[in-house]
């Protein structure tokens, strides 16, 4: 810390000219667009861009009076709420009983990562042919054994859990390779240490383990709960929303208001500063919070 | 206490296999169906290997669309996100992880918050800002928007910051300066996280659908997913053609993760980060 | 020191840059010297289906044999990304040559200045306008100004599983005409056991106003936006579909993708839907029928659509004449032909049907007959797809899932009003 602020003025140009490359790709393709979705919100303006005017805040009174924008709201919180911890968990169950860098344990998790080689498109074509109560092997082999299965996509109970499943089910490799890679790096001799006063598996788990990687798992929870909550290519692919907007989450209903019903930009894209507000806040709150743990520990 | 551990390794290996297998099935089903015919795939009662191995679906595939040059497109535009990515982004993440300057926090908060734009957002904007540079419709106008990403800047941040400061401060002794060890510390002992990182950004742009779509208007300009996902109809599904589709845009990249993965684990024995 | 090596770095990286650039550059520059006295035209379109595979070898064929140093580049993709993609294309000057989209979407289109007004088409080409069924070619016109040339026309029609009818003890060859016969015959074919299913009713099919229509019923005047779904003729019809759903002639859930595989893994013995079943069922050598939509009280009514070629807004006169060349071959007799023929869409061409091998083409003849009962399901209607999504799905879904009927046409019929008041 002393040298870095002694060679003062130096050293920050040198810092800025290692983020520049990345700062202009982003300010030019991620920055300027973000600003102009920013300034569409406050306009009338559908697809076609023809008769723009000034709407002020008009499209955003709109939004808080819409039921779907509530129901959206819901359903992405309650898919993200559920979706991120079961991720995480599985992720960190698996790395609890996969510690030995056995072959066995490798070729495990070189497998486990295999369902996030493939993109959520195909999984979801893949599982919605899987799941199919009509024509579905799974539908059938539960007959044979007596078990009539429901229409899981088309009924509101169950669609948001098998959209869940299939979203854990595809990324959970990924959290999981991550997580091993930080576990690997744990020095031995924690766990050296802790063998000798005779700790099991579990609690050596528990003790040494999450805790050394905690930074690793925030880094995780962050992420992860940033892409749940844009989730779409799933929803998209195996309910469409359905049933009753029951799965239908902010994104969906910004695709469907802008590009798909009404092509209104204008209101989509008041929808999406909205999403995006959201989400700036939880993460930002969320890394407080999991700055502040690092500094306890 | 030995029983506890016995245990506990029993649970294990249950849940290991359980998993394995919930893994699996579906991937095998996947590969197998793909065999079969177009009434076999949508036969009842279902039966998991197919009557008759046949590759018509893959020949259908084959000849629907142009595979090989939307290969070639998909290799040359995931592979330069790829790597100009990894270069841009782990640049600026050595800035953040390792130095110290005005306005830090900020810069970094606001990359982060790039990261929570859904593409949806910013699509229109972006198709418009990309006609007016002339970078429509081409390569380039893939591969620049994907340049750097929050993603992967957040990532390295969180690997380089991990390296102990002993290393550099033994390095700055011996009269380093910032890009050296950059180049010969920080880059050499961050191997698997560039390369998981790497794998990452290769395959989602692999993957990448929407995108693509939007971005490109010729055929000749298109990458593989979005091509095969026009087999995807809207009226009628062929599920034949659709499950041959989905096993060839996987394959590439199975390869490529295997063969990644070896390199992986080897990254990691050899990064030697462990004191 | 550092500088100049991040420098070099970021030299390096435009270089890698540049070069992707001044590939896709030159490539660019290399087909339009090759194509000096050649047009290139490209089409956007969203046959992703059976139909999509013929539409591409039609094309080819064009490619290869017309004199005019045409080329067709088809570029197909699904509509929602055609239907995001092009308002934009069009105002950056970057639209497709001309696009073969529904013609729900000419009317919307229009109405945004989207299109070129092709009204001089019939006589620049010399096509004979009258040779065409007049309800199709009306359909691609707003006004008095003509904005697409058709391509194809198709309504929904009930398609049966001849072996099934046989195995239940049903005559094969007499498909039910009415309500009652449809509501036997699905009855008939249910069979519990076996897992063999009536009648297809999936719940985000977007026609049921087929059934209102049979009944004397209606969802909305497109011409005065007058809201009709909340009448008794409704009600009771709505309450029919509600009990024979419930009598299990259908499965829990379908949607209507899942409604035509099970129709061709020979699981349900009827369902609604349009031709571009027909070229599937034919491949897996169905042994199946084809009638039309069964009548209610009132009559039979079936709801049509089509697909019209457009020319989007801001196509120079040389690309435009290129492609009324396209489209007056597209309306040639052979290529129509080999459409009907090959996809089971219906003749819409006067000389065509004195053709021998339409006369005596049974799938064609049982669609040609099926294919006089069509009816205008609000296309072109600027609310259109939103009833369809925002108020008949969602009622729809209910309904089928036990929900009384008179509340949930009451909810629809409110939210009509929502949109429409707009």
């Amino acid at each position: 810390m002393e040298k870095t602020r002694k060679a003062g003025g130096k050293n920050q140009k040198t810092a800025y000219l290692f983020i520049l490359p990345s700062m202009i790709v982003l300010t030019v393709f991620v920055f300027v667009p973000l600003i102009s979705a920013f300034i569409i919100s406050l306009m009338n303006m559908d697809l076609y861009m023809n008769g723009i005017s000034f709407a002020g805040l008009d499209n955003y009174l709109k939004m808080f009076q819409d039921a779907r924008v509530l129901n959206a709201t819901k359903n992405t919180l309650v898919f993200t709420v559920i979706e991120v911890p079961v991720q995480i968990l599985l992720a960190l169950i698996l790395t609890m009983f996969m510690q030995k860098n056995t072959k066995l344990h490798k070729f495990l998790r070189a497998s486990f990562y295999i369902p996030y080689v493939c993109s959520m498109t195909a999984i979801s074509i893949l599982w919605s042919m899987l799941l199919n109560s009509n024509s579905g092997m799974l539908a059938y082999l539960l007959k044979k054994a007596g078990v009539i299965m429901p229409n899981l996509m088309s009924n509101p109970t169950y669609a948001m859990a098998v959209i869940v499943m299939v979203t854990v089910w595809r990324n959970f490799g990924y959290t999981l390779t991550i997580i091993t890679a930080a576990t690997l790096d744990i020095p031995y001799s924690l766990y050296e240490a802790a063998d000798l006063d005779g700790a099991t598996g579990l609690k050596k788990f528990m003790y040494i383990t999450v805790p050394s990687i905690k930074q690793t798992i925030g880094f995780c929870a962050v992420t992860t709960f940033i892409l749940a909550f844009q989730a779409f290519d799933q929803i998209y692919v195996m309910t469409g929303g359905g049933p009753q907007h029951k799965t239908e989450t902010l994104v969906s209903y910004i695709y469907d208001r802008g590009f798909r019903t009404e092509h209104d930009l204008g209101y989509a894209s008041a929808i999406s500063v909205y999403l995006f507000i959201i989400i700036a806040i939880i993460t930002i709150c969320m890394r407080k919070y999991i700055g502040r743990k690092e500094e306890q520990a | 206490m030995k029983k506890r551990g016995k245990i506990f390794s029993i649970a294990g290996s249950i849940i290991l296999c359980l998993v394995a297998l919930i893994v699996f099935v579906p991937l095998v089903w996947l590969i197998v169906s793909s065999f079969k015919s177009d009434a076999d795939v949508i036969r009842w009662p279902p039966a998991f290997l197919p009557k008759e191995w046949l590759t018509v679906q893959y020949e259908y595939v084959v000849e629907a669309i142009p595979i090989l040059s939307m290969l070639k497109n998909t290799v040359v535009f995931a592979g330069s996100v790829t790597v100009i990515s990894l270069l841009f982004d782990s640049l600026a993440a050595y800035a953040f992880a390792r130095m110290e300057f005005k306005g830090k926090k900020v810069l970094f908060t606001i990359i982060l918050l790039t990261m929570m734009v859904p593409f949806q957002i910013i699509m229109i904007p972006l198709y418009i800002e990309e006609y007016r540079l002339g970078i429509l419709d081409t390569l380039l106008g893939l591969i620049l928007p994907r340049a750097s990403g929050a993603y992967g800047i957040y990532m390295l941040t969180s690997f380089f910051s991990r390296i102990p400061k002993s290393l550099e401060e033994a390095a700055r002794i011996d009269g380093l300066n910032n890009l050296q060890i950059y180049r010969r510390i920080v880059i050499p002992l961050s191997k698997p996280a560039l390369i998981s990182l790497g794998i990452y950004h290769f395959m989602n742009n692999w993957n990448d659908l929407l995108y693509p779509m939007m971005l490109t208007s010729s055929v000749e300009n298109r990458t593989l997913s979005a091509g095969l996902a026009v087999l995807v109809g809207s009226n009628s599904i062929k599920y034949g053609p659709t499950l041959a589709a989905t096993v060839i845009s996987i394959c590439p990249l199975l390869l490529l993760f295997l063969f990644g993965q070896r390199f992986f684990i080897e990254g990691i024995a050899t990064s030697g980060v462990k004191e | 020191m550092k500088f100049k090596k991040i420098g070099s770095i970021l030299l390096a990286s435009a270089m890698v840059c540049s070069l992707f650039a001044g590939c896709s550059k030159q490539e660019a520059k290399k087909d339009e010297s090759k194509n000096t006295d050649e047009t290139k035209l490209s089409l956007w379109t969203v046959f992703t289906g059976s139909d999509g595979d013929v539409l591409k070898e039609i094309i080819k064929d064009y490619n290869e044999t017309n004199k005019d140093g045409i080329t067709v580049e088809v570029d197909i993709m699904d509509n929602d990304t055609l239907q995001s993609k092009l308002p934009a294309a069009i105002s950056t000057g970057t639209a497709p040559s001309f696009v073969l989209v529904g013609i729900e979407y000419i009317q919307e289109y229009v109405n945004n200045d989207s299109l070129e007004d092709i009204s001089d088409f019939w006589d620049t080409t010399g096509t004979n306008e009258d040779n065409y069924y007049e309800n199709v070619v009306a359909k691609s016109y707003v006004g008095d100004k003509l904005y697409g040339v058709p391509m194809q026309y198709n309504l929904q029609y009930l398609y049966y599983n001849k072996d099934m009818f046989s195995d239940a003890g049903l005559n094969p060859d007499a498909p039910p005409s009415t309500f009652a016969e449809l509501e036997e015959c699905a009855k008939a074919l249910t069979s519990a056991d076996e897992g063999k299913y009536g009648l297809a009713i999936p719940s985000d099919f977007g026609y049921y106003v087929q059934y209102l229509w049979g009944n004397g019923g209606d969802v909305i005047n497109t011409a005065t936006n007058e809201n009709l779904l909340n009448s008794d003729t409704n009600v009771e019809t709505l309450t029919w579909l509600q009990e024979l759903k419930k009598a299990g002639v259908s499965p829990d859930g379908l949607t209507s993708a899942e409604a035509d595989t099970m129709f061709q893994s020979g699981q349900i013995g009827m369902c609604l839907a349009g031709p571009w079943n027909i070229n599937v069922l034919n491949d897996l050598g169905m042994n199946y029928g084809i009638a039309a939509m069964p009548s209610g009280s009132e009559g039979a009514y079936s709801a049509e659509g089509g697909c019209s070629y457009m020319i989007p807004k801001g196509a120079d006169d040389a690309s435009k004449k290129a492609v009324y060349k396209f489209m007056s071959y597209w309306l040639t007799d052979d290529v129509l032909k080999e459409w009907s023929v090959r996809n089971g869409f219906p003749v819409w061409s006067y000389s065509l049907l004195e053709d021998e091998d339409i006369k005596s083409n049974e799938i064609l003849n049982s669609v040609s007959e099926a294919s006089s009962i069509g009816r205008d399901w609000h296309l072109g209607y600027e609310y259109g797809t939103q009833i369809d999504n925002d108020v008949m799905k969602p009622m729809m879904e209910n309904i089928l899932m036990g929900a009384d009927v008179k509340t949930e046409v009451q909810d629809a019929a409110g939210r009509l009003d929502e949109i429409v008041s707009k």
